[in-house]
This record gives C-alpha cells, sequence and structure tokens, in this order.
C-alpha cells in the first residue's frame, strides 16, 4: 500500500507541497525498515543519524510528506522527533516554530502563565 | 540558539500526534501557545489519549507520614539512550524529588488510600475535621472532596477507580478495621462519590461486604474493580481478595492464586495494567502472579532475593514497583531502598536512587494531565472519554514470548 503511493506521488506533477530533497530522505525508509525490522536499537541509531543534518523546522516538511505519503512509521517517528525538539523550548519558540500566534484576550495569558508558573522552570533560553 | 524561520501550517488532526509524546510539564506549559492549543490540552479525549499512550511512563510518589512525599521518574520511555547499557541504570529514576508543591501533607499524619490515572487520593488527618484530597502531582493539582459522614480520617479505608460505564471517577468508602475495633457505634457500610456528583451515596446493605479492611491498606485499581486484602471470617490468619466492581458496585471475593506452601497473599498491586498478587516472603524467590480475569492466575515473574551476608535473616518484601524499557523490572526494597530485576540475565543488582532513605507507601502512577476538577467541566466534554481497552506493551510480550522482532505497524498500533 505505501509503495502505491509513492508511485502516485511521483506521478502527480503538480505536488507542491512536497520538494524533492524531502522526498528523498522519507522514501528510502520502507526499505531500510524492511531490512533492519528485526532490530530496535539499529533502526534507532539509523534515524537518529538520518536527522542529525535536518534544521528543526525541516521536521515539519518531513510529516507532511510522511502524512501524504501515508507512511505510518515515518510520521510516528517525526512526531516523535518534533516533540523531542520542543519538549523543553519556550512557549515563543514553540510559536514561531509551527507558525502560530497567541490569540489570547489581553491578560489571559498573562494569569495562564502565573497558574502554572512551575512549567516555566528551566525552559531552554530562546 | 536562533529562533526557527516560519514552516507550512501543520494540519490540526497531526498535532496531537506530536504533543502526545510530551511529557506532562511540557504540557502545562503549551497550554500558554494559543486558544487552540488551550482548548486541545485540556481536552478530555485528548488527555485520555495521552494518558494511555504513557501508560509505561511510570511515576513513583514515596509517601512518608508526618513527612513531605518525594517522587520519583517519571520514567524516560520514549528517547533512545544508548548509555544505557547495564540493567542498573533506569532513566529518570536516579532521583527523588522533595514534592514541596502539596503542602497540604507537610507534618501531619496522612495516607495514600488509592490512586487511578494519574490521581492520587489522601487522607490527611490535620487534627480537626480531616481532609480528603485528589491530588495530581504531575499537574499540581489538587482537590478537596466534601467528606462523608463520621469521617475518622486517617483511619478510614477508601479507593479510587474509573468506571468506564459512565465516563467518571468514583471514590468508595469501605468499612474500616480499625474503626470497627475502636470506635464505639460504627456501622460498617459502603459508600460511594462520583466525582459528578460530587455527593455521597450509600450502598444497600444486602450489597455491603461482610469483611473489614486494614486502614494502612491502599486499594488496587485494576480490570474495572478495586481490591483489597481482608481477613477471611471463616478460616483463622487466613487472608481473601476483595473485589468491588466499579460499575455495578458489587462485592465478590475473587480465588487467590495458587501456592504449594499455602501461604497468605501479602501484597496486592498492579504491574502494565494488570492486577498482582505476592504470597508472604519467606523463600529465596519470590513469586509474581497476575490476572486479567480474576479466575485464573499466571505467574508473571519469579524474582530472586538477593544474596547478602544476612541471607539466612528475613530481609524486607520486595515490592514489584514497575517495568522498565529493557524488561527489568524495578523492586522497592523497604528500609533498603531499590532494585532491578533483569529476568534474561536472572540477576537483582541495587538501583541507587539519590534521596531516600525511608518511606512508608510506595505508589505508582502514571504521569497525566487529569484534573481533579474535570468533573466540574460541562458533561458534553466528558463524552468524549474513550477508554481504549488494554493491551500489554511491546516490551512485557517480548519477555514473556521470547518475541525479539519489531511488532509490525503496517498492520496497525495496537495502541490506537
Amino acid at each position: 500500500m505505501k509503495f502505491c503511493t509513492v508511485k502516485q506521488y511521483f506521478d502527480d506533477e503538480n505536488n507542491n507541497n512536497v520538494t524533492n530533497g524531502i522526498a528523498t530522505t522519507v522514501i528510502p525508509l520502507p526499505n531500510k525498515h524492511l531490512k533492519i525490522k528485526a532490530n530496535n536499537k539499529e533502526m534507532e541509531q539509523y534515524e537518529q543519524e538520518l536527522l542529525r543534518n535536518v534544521m528543526p523546522q525541516e521536521l515539519t516538511k518531513l510529516i507532511l510528506a510522511a502524512n501524504y505519503l501515508n507512511f505510518k512509521e515515518a510520521l510516528d517517528f517525526f512526531c516523535r522527533t518534533v516533540a523531542n525538539a520542543i519538549q523543553n523550548k519556550s512557549v515563543d519558540y514553540v510559536r514561531k516554530f509551527f507558525g502560530l500566534e497567541s490569540d489570547f484576550e489581553p491578560g489571559e495569558e498573562e494569569k495562564l502563565c502565573k497558574e502554572f508558573a512551575w512549567s516555566f522552570e528551566g525552559v531552554d533560553e530562546d | 540558539m536562533e529562533a526557527p524561520t516560519p514552516t507550512p501550517e501543520l494540519p490540526e488532526d497531526i498535532v496531537p500526534d506530536i504533543l502526545k509524546w510530551l511529557p506532562v510539564k511540557s504540557l502545562v506549559r503549551f497550554r500558554c501557545v494559543s486558544k487552540s492549543w488551550h482548548s486541545l490540552i485540556t481536552s478530555s479525549s485528548f488527555i485520555h489519549m495521552h494518558l494511555h499512550f504513557n501508560q509505561s511512563r511510570s511515576l513513583i510518589i514515596l509517601a512518608r507520614y508526618c513527612d513531605t512525599l518525594l517522587s520519583i521518574g517519571p520514567q524516560q520511555q520514549h528517547q533512545p539512550n544508548f548509555n544505557i547499557t547495564t540493567t542498573t541504570a533506569v532513566d529518570g529514576f536516579q532521583k527523588a524529588v522533595e514534592i514541596d508543591s502539596f503542602l497540604l501533607v507537610r507534618n501531619l499524619p496522612y495516607y495514600v488510600k488509592g490512586h487511578c490515572d494519574g490521581l492520587i487520593c489522601v487522607v490527611v488527618n490535620d487534627g480537626r475535621d480531616g481532609a480528603l484530597v485528589l491530588w495530581n502531582p504531575s499537574i499540581r493539582q489538587y482537590k478537596r472532596l466534601p467528606l462523608p459522614r463520621n469521617f475518622h480520617s486517617t483511619r478510614e479505608v477508601f479507593g479510587l477507580g474509573f468506571d468506564s460505564t459512565i465516563g467518571d471517577y468514583k471514590v468508595v468508602r469501605a468499612p474500616s478495621s480499625y474503626c470497627q475495633m475502636k470506635i464505639k457505634g460504627y456501622r460498617p457500610q459502603v459508600e460511594v462519590l462520583t466525582l459528578g456528583s460530587n455527593t455521597w451515596r450509600k450502598i444497600p446493605d444486602e450489597d455491603t461486604p461482610p469483611f473489614c479492611i486494614e486502614h494502612f491498606f491502599q486499594a488496587t485499581n485494576a480490570n474495572g474493580a478495586l481490591y483489597w486484602l481482608v481477613a477471611a471470617n471463616d478460616e483463622p490468619f487466613r487472608c481473601e481478595i476483595l473485589r468491588f466492581d466499579l460499575a455495578n458496585e458489587k462485592f465478590k471475593v475473587v480465588p487467590s492464586p495458587p501456592d504449594t506452601f499455602r501461604r497468605n497473599v501479602s501484597w496486592l498491586g498492579t504491574l502494565e495494567g494488570s492486577l498482582c498478587a505476592i504470597h508472604t516472603q519467606r523463600l529465596s524467590y519470590v513469586d509474581v502472579w497476575t490476572s486479567k480475569d480474576d479466575e485464573t492466575w499466571t505467574k508473571l515473574i519469579t524474582i530472586p532475593r538477593m544474596p547478602g551476608p544476612e541471607a539466612s535473616v528475613r530481609h524486607s518484601d520486595y515490592v514489584p514497583l514497575c517495568f522498565t524499557s529493557n524488561g527489568a523490572v524495578v523492586i522497592g526494597i523497604k528500609l533498603e531502598g531499590f532494585a532491578t530485576y533483569h529476568p534474561i540475565e536472572n540477576k537483582v543488582s541495587k538501583l541507587a536512587v539519590q534521596g531516600v532513605e525511608h518511606w512508608l507507601q510506595e505508589t505508582v502512577c502514571a504521569e497525566s494531565l487529569v484534573s481533579p476538577y474535570a468533573a466540574d467541566e460541562p458533561a458534553a466534554a466528558r463524552q468524549h472519554q474513550i477508554r481504549s481497552a488494554h493491551t500489554a506493551p511491546r516490551s512485557l510480550w517480548q519477555l514473556i514470548l521470547g518475541v525479539g522482532n519489531y511488532f509490525s505497524c503496517s498492520s496497525g498500533d495496537p495502541r490506537q
């Protein structure tokens, strides 16, 4: 099923969402997964190496690609990697990462931050 | 680090798939990101999805009676760590942290009576009326519950569980041995408080069991029920396992696991969400039994006791706490500390946890976003609570069945 979608992707010339660079990262994954299926540790090491050169913001594009290709393992993996990347970051960093803006009423956000001040301790500097 | 450049927006249904990997502290902070993130993170559907997804990310809470509680963990499960080569290290469990945010208990006698989904039920004797509290240490919120009539605080017996048929939590007050013996005019009865109703309701007399429970026991929550150990009425010095079904609110006695030496069950608990039992520990090994249906018991694991100079002297009991991601079991040894047992190496090793000297009760709970105030939200929001069917996590099955292969995810993740 994965490979049908991949073929469809290549045939679909109007696809602007996924750049070729991203596709070359995602597409070899099924083969690699099948090859070293038996060994969790090897897989994790392979995946860590793979992403060492990828900038955090590129991860969003990888997620879109994996989602489009309906490739569950890659999607899970990229989501987890994004989660690791943002885990200890500030609220501002996360907003910029996802292209979001604060839409709270004035004072509402302050109230929330104050109520959960303990969750802001030890957060990475931006 | 530089702030990242804007990225293409992700479809909304993918955001939960990213957030589910995050620890509670991050999620609480990210409630401030935007209104939609706040709404998502506080929604009961996300909270329950996150809870079940992180079931094996255990938190160990140590209650110390008249002293603050300690917290160990949560266990780091999701991040591969190639530095863990020995079974003596459990990532996240290196240090016990004093919980000074739960000021209610400081210097007062208190007991943990039960827990469910990251919520802990605590009873405090404050020298006045006493307090019955639902507390989530992960989100640092607690709620005082209305007290039942004739409340004898720490000498009472309570349990906390989730009734999936109504999608709400129940606190159960059960007959107490101490009160039966010491309190004049005490009438053993069973009362239930559903969080949504916030009132106590007595169950019919004919459903009240002919048993009393020791007040220092924590209720065990598993298989849709609460369990306690009770003294048998017909046989002196025998123990029985008493079960209270959270949905139909009926009691029954569950047959104990078999034992060639006909010992009593001395400990009830849960491991990986299933009911477990251990007999009184006098041998050089400890059998941990488990049951999913309250009828058949299977041996989950046999833990050998650590050899030592005082091998002939009776050691403190071993209490299995939780499994690690590599299949080892973390053990609490009262008066001594902690250890891990790896079944494949068949070895028990000491586990160094900084900051713990003694404790009275251990509670292994999940790290969760479940709020003790959840029932105060409109009923419509609670309809989204769906309990996923329990499936044994990968680490446990690999261990038992000897399956070394990577579970194939292409046929569907068993967790979803």
